[in-house]
């Protein structure tokens, strides 16, 4: 998995590539988690080039989500492929995150 | 039309790696979808991830074996571990997934991933071995979802 990260205002932007699963999800903790630790408040993350998510990225994304929550701030998921889509309808992610169809849309959110 | 393929993993979690290749080449092999690839890779990192995190309790090294077979119209996965004995098909589906974000408990989504996305799954136990058959059938509409 690649993570690009970039910055636009206060939104921090994460383009993840390739595979988030049970080997690959602690990376993304690591720059998801800690910049909300460090009150980072406004999260996009970019799945353009996402080939699959397991339960352990999805449990990555829902512990994030639960943290922002707390701090009055928001996550939005951006670019995602149909068969990741039913991922997380499958797994009734789908009503708890704001979902947008290109990253524009997503910075829109906030 | 029918071929095989069997991956052979240790019980070290960075082996899915290994896996995922396999699996790309066996989809490029047998002309299947992304879709069919991303099913494939899911349902087997979701077996391989519960195989890591419950079934052994020593330091030892174990192998997984993951026998690909393409049929016609499906695919059969044929997943044996050697680790304690876990029957994945007495499963029930989780009752969090219309619950709220506050609600929401991490974790328990696997096994339901892996019963959504494949079509039939059984289970027996052979001496030491757990040995896991699902089937994923490839409907007209998966495989031109490329």
């Amino acid at each position: 998995m690649e993570i690009k990260e970039n910055k636009q205002d206060a939104i921090l932007i994460l383009e993840i590539s390739g595979h988030l699963d049970a080997n690959t999800s602690g990376q993304l903790e690591k720059k998801l988690i800690s910049p909300i630790d460090n009150d980072t408040k406004q999260i996009i993350i970019d799945f353009s080039d996402l080939e699959y998510i397991s339960s352990s990225g999805l449990r990555l994304l829902l512990l994030a989500a639960k943290k922002l929550d707390k701090i009055d701030g928001k996550i939005v998921l951006c670019s995602m492929e149909d068969f990741i889509k039913e991922v997380f309808d499958i797994s009734g992610f789908t009503p708890i995150f704001t979902i947008t169809s290109s990253q524009e849309e997503a910075i829109q959110q906030f | 039309m029918k071929s095989e393929t069997t991956i052979k993993l240790k019980n070290k979690k960075e082996q899915i790696n290994l896996a995922q290749e396999e699996i790309t080449e066996f989809c490029a092999k047998q002309n299947l979808s992304n879709r069919i690839k991303h099913d494939l890779n899911l349902i087997i990192d979701e077996l391989f991830s519960n195989t890591i995190l419950y079934a052994y309790d020593d330091n030892r090294d174990h192998f997984i074996v993951i026998k690909l077979v393409r049929r016609s119209s499906s695919i059969k996965i044929i997943y044996t571990d050697d680790g304690v004995k876990f029957n994945p098909t007495k499963y029930s589906e989780p009752s969090h997934l219309s619950k709220s974000l506050d609600e929401k408990p991490i974790g328990g989504l696997g096994l339901h991933l892996i019963n959504k996305f494949t079509d039939r799954m059984e289970y027996r136990r052979k001496g030491n071995k757990n040995i896991i058959t699902l089937e994923k059938t490839i409907t007209p509409k998966s495989q031109q979802q490329k």
